[in-house]
């Protein structure tokens, strides 16, 4: 039996009073305060380093790079991708530097079958791409791709248990794979297992720091669900650093902001 | 009992009989004699002595005792006037014999003996001198010559040397000559001129003899005193003693004849008594004295036929001079005066005998008995433990006899027997020849008295007399049964001629001891007789009818003796005694089955074996069973073998056995009744005893195997012995029977009840079948249920139970029967049933706490038999009833409304739930001792939680149905006044701060402000308003609606904030959706999902 902490209950309850207080107040975001971290470390450990333009901005520019990477490698990841032409950042993220290293001697029939998958996910074909993905695993079961699309299929079919095996499978076969922990996340806070979903969002974000859904996700995951709003605001900015016309996400930022300010300042 | 007494007449048995009767012969002792050994106890012999033919019948001890009690008074009157009689002509017998002795003279035999020598002397001289071979005339001639001769020569040279014989020839001439003076004056002439001549002794001898002759006693008298002072006077010695003595006898100087006489007989003694040492030395130097001069005095028979002559001769005249003297005493009196002598020896006593029955003979030949009788008792009373002793006695008894005087004869007789009997002195130092002559008349004297005495006895009436006597009769025939068996083991031979029949007398002896109370005896003497094989050697005597008859009395007394001992106080131990008398009983009943008191032995033996049984069988019990020794269970078992063969030996003698079934027959008891029905059609047959013995053989035999656990047999045993009771007479035998009929049914159950349960409930079912009274049914017939309870056989149980309960309503038991149907109903999914029992069991207790209990089982049974108006009313009384335990009442008060739930009666469940939630609110502001326990607590506030919710939902139901119509006011009055009593409870579910509650209690206030606010802007609009006022309206309705969903969104967010603490649930994830819609701006947001992931690694 759990009891509910009444002491949290009324600290909840004050900054809603002084929210509804404030409710007319705009307050226009401090970019300045504003920090962005994409480590998993405390936001106030990093609030120094975050607050530099310079810094931020080249932080921004590796984050869009590497979305673009990120989606280019998406489409066109399969083909060899020298590893010289990869960015410091992408040079950072060892499920990068390992997938560059397998991928080369991945044969083409493989690869091949691997997209007619991939074709007939996008067609909606759940079925023939299952059969088509577990041939994939038949050929290499130690690639961690096909196991991920099953658990996103059996998860589009509503098939929950069926997605966490083959989730499980994924991350057993290649425990860096960003893409599974971040499908691991969003399962868990659907389950809510809020804990666990942040922690999968930043295993996906420590393999691919670029990988934008990741912040947007953690960025809704902390604030909504964990209260974390410092680290919902971070994550925001990371993910508008990448995704910087999405305009949507600008507002949420821009309320979440306002709502840290009318906490910082009492209300 | 009265069995012939042995006829005491063979001879052989007196091999001094010859003598004794030649001794006899003389003085008409013989016919004493046999009389003495001849018996006389028939009356009619007491009555004429003198029958022959009437001496050889046997009186009956009875017939001796009545005639010896009538009799007595005139036996002793008229002896005592024959007595008086006697006395009167003793004096004129005196008298005669003094005539007689006027002319007495020596034998003449023994005269021509005492003069031999001088005879001898003369012829000795015939032959030398010639003479012999002459006629008489010649030699009278040639003697005169030789007369002439001597004369001459003493003329002639009258002082020659040679003289002294001329004159002693010369003497001699003259007394061949006949010329007895001459010879006398020759012979007186030498003795002067030669005072020491060698022939003095013959000298004076002759010169005696010649006085003698010539009755000039006197000087006989000197002569012979001469002849004995003399030198070498050794051939004249004697015969000197003996005329001295009848020197003295003439000259009427009577005592001093006595001491000569005796002097004579001394020398006779001594001589007999040189000669046998002289032939039988080695055997004399091992005799013992008395013996020798036993043997001396009783014959004379190694000397010379004249010396005999000689003694015979002296005893005749010493006693024919007593006899004139004082008799006996003048006898005495020598006998002391030479003893006293110079003279005195041990050959005295050696002679003593032979004068005093000489003496008695010789009175007894003159008449004088009395006298006779006075001699043998001095003799008698002088040396009493001699042999002669015993044989007088025999003459005083014949005497005594003769003069009829029985009292007298009996008395001497009884003195003869102790005098001279085994414990005697006497018989101590007796030779086997002297036993063997008294061991008859032992025989005779003892039986004679005993069985007086016994005959007595038995006449008497007073009890302690009656004992004593009999036990003197005891006494008297045991010293005859010594002396008997003494006879016949030392002289088989007589005693078998004897015809005594030891076995009759011993059974007399037995018979005796037991009425004197003597019973350790008595039972040895049965025995001895009932058992001892060897007792009677002869297997004549063993198949005689009269002894078989007799040893079956004796064996019969046995069992009546051991019971006397047993009844005796201070007795031998009792235990052997105890042991003693199974043993004896079992003898009797084995040796005479047939006899018709060896059932009543039996039958007695049974009880005492059954009795015994279990005393041991108790004291085994009291001491731990492994000190029990094997010897005790041993013992124990054969006392009731015991017990069975005595009530087998009964049962069967009766032709009755026992029915032999086994447990299965026993069950389905068709061959039992066919057993019981041919008992009951001998029944009418028996006698009333026999009946009893059956009775009492049945019930041990039972009775024993129950002891010994045999309880089948047991069972079947009893009922046996049930046929044999009457009805009428043994109503609580009957009753007692059956009771352990049935507890011997119980106990086969209980023996088999782990191994065979069934076969156990078998026979405790069946136990009310037999013995319908039996106090063991009860018992048996609830084990039974209890075992099948045991057993889980619930249904068997439950018509084992009601039945019980049917016969047995009010017994303690039934008390405890609900209970049981109850669990065995509940077993069975009866519940309804087990309810019902449980109501009844709630009635009958009266323990607040077991009723509370039983209210709660009772309601949930009728749950479970899905009777659920009787499960309410009965959970219902249960929650109005019992607030404690407080857990259980919560609980039975949520069941409740549970109930009501599901017969869709809201108020009642309401209802319920308040008093859920009051009785929680209460629990936690009261302070109680003792706290509730942590879990009853936490429970309490989730059924409190849930009370709460659930209120709060009917008040937010009544809240969602009320509609908001006009007047709004009054509307929204009546809404808001659900609204606050939901509330009211969803903030009681705050309170309570239960995770499972508080998020949907959360959502559902919110939603109630969303509602409200919804409905005030969707609510009933005035119809006459004008399009400008309805704008008014309802801007102002929106300003009414609005904080009520800004209640709604606080409410909503504080729920979905729950989130952060990790309190996520249905409730919160619906305030996030409630949010999305109210808030979207905040709340509205969407993660990011993939639609497929093109990386292949």
């Amino acid at each position: 039996m759990r009891f509910i902490d009444n002491q949290l209950l009324v600290k909840q309850n004050m900054l809603l009073q002084w929210q509804k207080a404030s409710r007319l107040l705009t307050v226009v975001m401090v970019l300045g305060l504003s920090a962005c971290s994409l480590s998993d470390q405390s936001a106030e450990s990093a609030v120094d380093e975050q607050h530099s333009p310079e810094k931020l901005k080249a932080i921004a520019q590796s984050l869009v790079d590497e979305t673009k990477l990120g989606e280019v490698s998406s489409g066109i990841d399969e083909q060899s991708t020298p590893l010289e032409q990869l960015t410091i950042a992408e040079k950072n993220s060892e499920y990068l530097r390992n997938k560059l290293l397998i991928m080369q001697a991945i044969p083409k029939s493989v690869k091949d079958l691997y997209q007619s998958a991939l074709a007939a996910m996008a067609q909606k074909e759940f079925t023939q791409a299952n059969q088509l993905f577990l041939q994939v695993i038949e050929l290499r079961p130690d690639l961690s791709g096909s196991y991920l699309n099953l658990a996103i299929i059996a998860q589009k079919t509503q098939q929950l248990a069926r997605a966490d095996k083959y989730l499980a499978q994924a991350l057993q076969v290649n425990p860096l794979n960003p893409y599974a922990h971040n499908l691991n996340g969003l399962l868990a806070r659907e389950r809510g297992d809020f804990e666990l979903a942040e922690i999968s969002y930043l295993k996906a974000l420590k393999s691919l720091p670029t990988y934008a859904d990741a912040h947007l996700n953690l960025a809704i995951l902390s604030e909504l669900y964990r209260g974390k709003l410092l680290l919902a605001q971070r994550h925001y900015q990371a993910y508008l650093s990448i995704n910087k016309q999405d305009k949507q996400v600008e507002r949420w930022l821009a309320g979440l902001t306002l709502k840290i300010g009318q906490t910082e300042s009492g209300e | 009992m009265a069995t012939s007494l042995p006829k005491v007449s063979n001879s052989r048995l007196f091999p001094n009989r010859q003598r004794l009767a030649r001794l006899a012969r003389i003085n008409g002792l013989y016919v004493l004699l046999l009389s003495v050994s001849a018996c006389q106890l028939l009356p009619t012999s007491l009555l004429g002595e003198n029958s022959e033919s009437e001496q050889e019948k046997r009186a009956s001890l009875t017939d001796l005792a009545k005639y010896q009690h009538n009799k007595n008074q005139t036996n002793k009157d008229k002896a005592l006037a024959k007595n008086r009689l006697s006395k009167a002509e003793r004096l004129a017998k005196l008298a005669d014999i003094y005539q007689v002795m006027l002319t007495l003279e020596p034998d003449a035999n023994v005269r021509a003996q005492v003069n031999y020598r001088l005879v001898e002397l003369d012829a000795e001289y015939f032959e030398e001198f010639g003479l012999t071979e002459l006629d008489n005339d010649t030699s009278k001639i040639l003697l005169a010559k030789l007369i002439a001769d001597y004369k001459t020569l003493l003329q002639r040279y009258p002082t020659r040397i040679e003289n002294e014989n001329i004159y002693y020839q010369l003497a001699k001439a003259y007394d061949l000559q006949g010329e007895l003076l001459l010879s006398l004056t020759t012979t007186q002439q030498l003795l002067r001129l030669y005072p020491d001549t060698q022939h003095l002794a013959e000298l004076a001898f002759r010169q005696a003899e010649i006085h003698y002759s010539l009755q000039e006693y006197d000087q006989a008298l000197a002569a012979y005193q001469r002849v004995l002072v003399a030198d070498n006077n050794e051939k004249y010695r004697l015969n000197s003693l003996y005329m001295s003595g009848w020197s003295l006898f003439k000259a009427n100087l009577l005592v001093k004849a006595d001491q000569q006489f005796i002097g004579v007989l001394f020398e006779l003694i001594n001589e007999q008594a040189e000669i046998k040492a002289l032939q039988d030395r080695i055997v004399a130097k091992y005799q013992p004295l008395d013996e020798r001069q036993q043997g001396l005095a009783s014959d004379f028979s190694k000397l010379s036929q004249s010396k005999q002559s000689l003694a015979a001769d002296t005893l005749r005249i010493l006693t024919i001079s007593l006899s004139q003297q004082q008799q006996v005493d003048s006898l005495i009196a020598l006998l002391d005066n030479v003893q006293q002598g110079e003279n005195a020896s041990d050959a005295i006593v050696g002679v003593e005998h032979v004068l005093f029955e000489e003496l008695a003979l010789f009175l007894l030949d003159k008449k004088l008995d009395h006298d006779a009788v006075l001699t043998y008792q001095a003799y008698i009373k002088r040396d009493p433990d001699s042999f002669w002793s015993a044989r007088f006695s025999t003459a005083l008894i014949a005497l005594a006899k003769k003069q009829g005087d029985h009292p007298k004869v009996r008395q001497l007789q009884q003195n003869y027997v102790e005098q001279f009997g085994l414990q005697s002195k006497f018989w101590q130092q007796a030779n086997t020849n002297q036993q063997q002559e008294v061991l008859p008349l032992l025989l005779q004297f003892s039986e004679q008295h005993s069985r007086r005495l016994y005959a007595q006895a038995q006449d008497i009436k007073k009890s302690d007399d009656r004992v004593q006597a009999f036990a003197g009769a005891a006494t008297w025939l045991n010293t005859y049964l010594t002396i008997a068996k003494l006879a016949q083991e030392n002289f088989q031979d007589d005693f078998t001629a004897l015809a005594i029949d030891l076995l009759a007398d011993e059974y007399l002896f037995a018979d005796a001891s037991f009425e004197a109370q003597h019973y350790q005896q008595a039972l040895k003497s049965y025995q001895l007789i009932a058992y001892n094989p060897d007792f009677i050697s002869t297997k004549a005597a063993r198949t005689d009818d009269k002894h078989v008859e007799i040893k079956k009395s004796a064996a019969y007394a046995t069992t009546l003796t051991i019971r006397q001992l047993l009844a005796i106080d201070n007795a031998l131990p009792k235990a052997e005694l105890i042991t003693q008398r199974a043993q004896i009983d079992h003898a009797f009943v084995v040796n005479y089955p047939k006899d018709k008191r060896a059932l009543d032995i039996a039958s007695q033996a049974a009880q005492y074996s059954f009795k015994q049984a279990t005393l041991e069988q108790t004291r085994m019990m009291e001491i731990d069973a492994l000190s029990v020794a094997d010897a005790q269970v041993l013992a124990m078992s054969a006392l009731f073998e015991q017990v069975n063969f005595y009530s087998e030996f009964i049962l069967t003698a009766h032709n009755i056995s026992l029915c032999d079934l086994d447990t299965t027959t026993t069950l389905n008891g068709s061959r039992l009744s066919a057993c019981i029905k041919k008992a009951q059609s001998i029944k009418p047959k028996l006698s009333t005893s026999a009946l009893k013995q059956v009775q009492i053989a049945s019930q041990l035999k039972a009775d024993s195997f129950y002891q010994q656990k045999q309880y089948a047999d047991a069972e079947q045993s009893y009922l046996l012995a049930l046929q044999f009771l009457n009805k009428r007479d043994a109503k609580t035998k009957i009753t007692e029977i059956n009771e352990l009929i049935a507890s011997s049914i119980y106990q086969q159950g209980q023996r088999v009840k782990d191994s065979q349960p069934e076969l156990a409930v078998a026979h405790w079912l069946r136990l009310s079948k037999v013995t319908p009274q039996a106090s063991y049914r009860v018992n048996a017939e609830f084990d039974a249920a209890n075992l099948l309870l045991e057993h889980q056989k619930w249904t068997q149980a439950v018509k084992v139970l009601l039945a019980f309960q049917q016969h047995f309503p009010r017994h303690d038991y039934s008390a405890s029967i609900p209970a049981k149907l109850a669990n065995s109903y509940q077993q069975l999914e009866q519940y309804e049933q087990a309810a019902e029992q449980l109501i009844v069991m709630q009635k009958n207790t009266n323990s607040k706490e077991l009723k509370r209990e039983l209210q709660y089982s009772i309601a949930e049974n009728y749950l479970k038999a899905k009777d659920i108006a009787k499960a309410i009313i009965h959970f219902r009384s249960y929650a109005h009833s019992y607030p404690e335990p407080f857990a259980i009442a919560q609980e039975v008060r949520f069941k409740l409304s549970e109930f009501y739930r599901e017969t869709q009666e809201p108020n009642k469940r309401y209802f319920w739930y308040r008093k859920l939630l009051a009785s929680h609110k209460a629990s936690i502001q009261s302070n109680r001792s003792p706290k509730l326990d942590v879990t009853t607590q936490q429970r309490s506030t989730y059924l409190a939680s849930m009370a709460a919710y659930e209120l709060g939902q009917a008040h937010q139901q009544s809240f969602t149905t009320t509609k908001l119509t006009l007047p709004l006011n009054k509307s929204l009055k009546r809404k808001q006044g659900f609204l606050k009593q939901a509330v009211d409870y969803y903030q009681q579910v705050f309170t309570f701060a239960l995770a499972d509650f508080v998020p949907k209690a959360n959502y559902q206030l919110a939603s109630m402000y969303q509602l409200l606010a919804a409905d005030m802007l969707t609510s009933q609009r005035p119809k006459d308003l004008d399009e400008l006022a309805l704008e008014e309206y309802e801007i102002l309705l929106e300003e009414l609606a609005y904080p009520f969903e800004e209640k709604a969104i606080e409410l909503h967010n504080s729920n979905a904030e729950r989130a952060w603490q990790g309190i996520y649930d249905e409730w919160v994830q619906k305030s996030f959706t409630a949010l999305a819609k109210l808030e979207p701006a905040k709340f509205d947001k969407s993660e990011k999902q993939p639609e497929a992931v093109y990386a292949l690694y």
